[in-house]
């Protein structure tokens, strides 16, 4: 069964994000106004997406069949440089305080999603390898 | 910041919690409406004394409060609706208080209620709110537990907070609940050894960090001093009360919530201190946000909590610090909004010396703590009131 999740992430396998043009602050979750400024000048542009796992977790339980046949599934908590929070999915064996780079891909439903891959050796060696067991793909341009 | 005004003259009356099951194919209105029909009959006053009603449901679409003055043939003067999720109940008593003070109505029916059909919980959890379901709901599809899963690990990791600490809060409130019938769970005693057993459910939280949905209701009544007098009923007043929503929103994770802000107020207003309070009520969704809120609040300082539950009993009566008196969310069931209210009709009853088997003793003084509405990754709302018992 298909499930369809509204990231609102644009077509773009590097990570973009709102970014107010008054005042240059990154908007996460997305929105349409500024949350600091409440300027109508939100638009989608790449940012650094180096981050540090900050938190994260091992789903043993899911609400959705699309992971509850895929369990455990790890989530993390991504703080980005500027203190941006998004939680994404985790490469494994990725853990608290790694370094990682967020990346867009597809799941197999064709959701796009944030991806927080591994940036040091040894964990970036099967990257690869993680992104196909877990079914994401490069989102479709 | 200005203080809030004094809350004199406005007495709480009829705690009535109604209608716990684990499922119900009834109506959110006839939860409310059931709550509302128990406190009349308490009061000993008719429907038409009634001018006030202030409700929180999740379950209630497509209804609103204003419909429910029809399904109830109430005609009505005051009228509020209150999304707070777990600190709707305190809300609804500060704005219920301000009216009946004001004149603005006499006698305020303060009630959240729930139903639960089976599949609801997760139809509320994937469309929760804007934010989740874009930035979420999505990763992982666990509902509230992958944010609170978040707060919790990085509270172990930061103050070195273990897993049995988190177990002394539920495996109190569970011998707490074993005491209060109405409670879902309260027939199933919860050693640490069964706590620490459970099955993960998103790491670090396991099956008894997590509530269990279910339907019930939850209410007081809010009159004036002299009417309640008038009608021969117990009631308790309120000390001091505040909230604070989307408090200390550059905080990466959510390690406190908005107590920090008003707790030393709202003890100066109450004119009592953390160690007068004889019992305490927390909002229990997960263990990890009692210990905000005894931190925030000061019964330990921050990032102590942990130390502190090892140090204090916090059974009903255990002669510590009685924490959750009838068992918490965690061990009654959580009926969506109702939890929010589940608090501060405990105490009530408490300090009205009408808890029946759980009855702390000598309770005088209550804290009561609200917190609620997870938008994303962390909880919005904040909220807490002292509150004391009044000699007949």
């Amino acid at each position: 069964m298909s499930v369809r999740f509204d990231t609102q992430l644009p077509a773009s396998s590097r990570l973009q994000l709102q970014v107010c043009g008054q005042c240059q602050q990154i908007n996460y979750p997305p929105r349409e106004l500024c949350g600091s400024c409440l300027a109508d000048a939100l638009s989608w542009q790449e940012v650094d997406n180096t981050g540090t796992v900050q938190s994260l977790t091992a789903l043993h339980y899911s609400l959705e069949q699309t992971y509850a046949q895929h369990l455990p599934w790890k989530v993390g908590s991504i703080a980005l440089g500027d203190g941006t929070v998004l939680f994404t999915h985790l490469q494994e064996p990725l853990e608290l305080g790694d370094r990682v780079g967020l990346q867009v891909k597809e799941d197999c439903h064709g959701n796009r999603m944030l991806v927080a891959l591994a940036v040091d050796e040894p964990a970036c060696s099967n990257t690869s390898a993680w992104l196909e067991s877990k079914q994401f793909k490069e989102v479709n341009l | 910041m200005t203080s809030p005004a004094s809350y004199q003259g406005v007495a709480l009356v009829t705690p009535t919690s109604f209608g716990y099951s684990k499922t119900s194919q009834h109506s959110a209105s006839w939860y409310i409406g059931s709550v509302l029909r128990e406190m009349i009959a308490s009061a000993g006053i008719t429907k038409q004394d009634v001018d006030g009603l202030a409700v929180s449901s999740f379950s209630l679409a497509p209804d609103s409060v204003s419909f429910l003055c029809q399904h109830y043939n109430m005609t009505l003067r005051w009228l509020s609706q209150l999304p707070f999720g777990g600190a709707s109940g305190i809300v609804a008593l500060r704005h219920a208080a301000r009216a009946v003070q004001c004149g603005d109505a006499n006698i305020i029916a303060c009630i959240g209620g729930d139903t639960a059909k089976p599949d609801s919980f997760h139809e509320l959890v994937a469309n929760f709110s804007s934010f989740s379901n874009s930035a979420s709901y999505p990763y992982g599809s666990g509902g509230p537990n992958v944010p609170f899963a978040m707060i919790t690990q990085q509270y172990m990791n930061r103050y070195g907070a273990r897993r049995e600490d988190f177990g002394r809060i539920a495996t109190s409130q569970r011998y707490n609940a074993q005491h209060y019938p109405a409670a879902l769970l309260g027939n199933k005693p919860l050693s640490m050894q069964e706590y620490m057993q459970a099955r993960p459910i998103s790491t670090p939280l396991h099956l008894y960090d997590c509530v269990m949905p279910c339907a019930g209701g939850e209410g007081f009544l809010v009159m004036s001093v002299e009417r309640a007098r008038d009608l021969g009923l117990a009631y308790v007043s309120i000390l001091a009360a505040d909230e604070r929503h989307n408090a200390f929103p550059q905080d990466p994770v959510q390690l406190r919530g908005g107590w920090p802000l008003f707790g030393n107020e709202l003890y100066a207003a109450a004119g009592v201190s953390a160690q007068d309070i004889d019992l305490l009520q927390t909002y229990d969704d997960y263990p990890v946000i009692c210990m905000l809120q005894m931190e925030g609040l000061g019964f330990c300082e921050p990032g102590e909590a942990a130390q502190f539950v090892r140090n204090t009993k916090l059974t009903f009566d255990g002669g510590g610090l009685p924490h959750n008196t009838s068992g918490g969310q965690l061990s009654i069931g959580q009926a969506g909004s109702a939890a929010g209210y589940l608090g501060l009709v405990e105490s009530i009853r408490q300090l009205t010396n009408t808890a029946g088997a759980n009855q702390v003793e000598q309770a005088q003084l209550a804290m009561v703590s609200g917190y609620g509405m997870i938008n994303y990754d962390r909880g919005m709302c904040s909220a807490a009131a002292i509150l004391c018992q009044e000699q007949q």
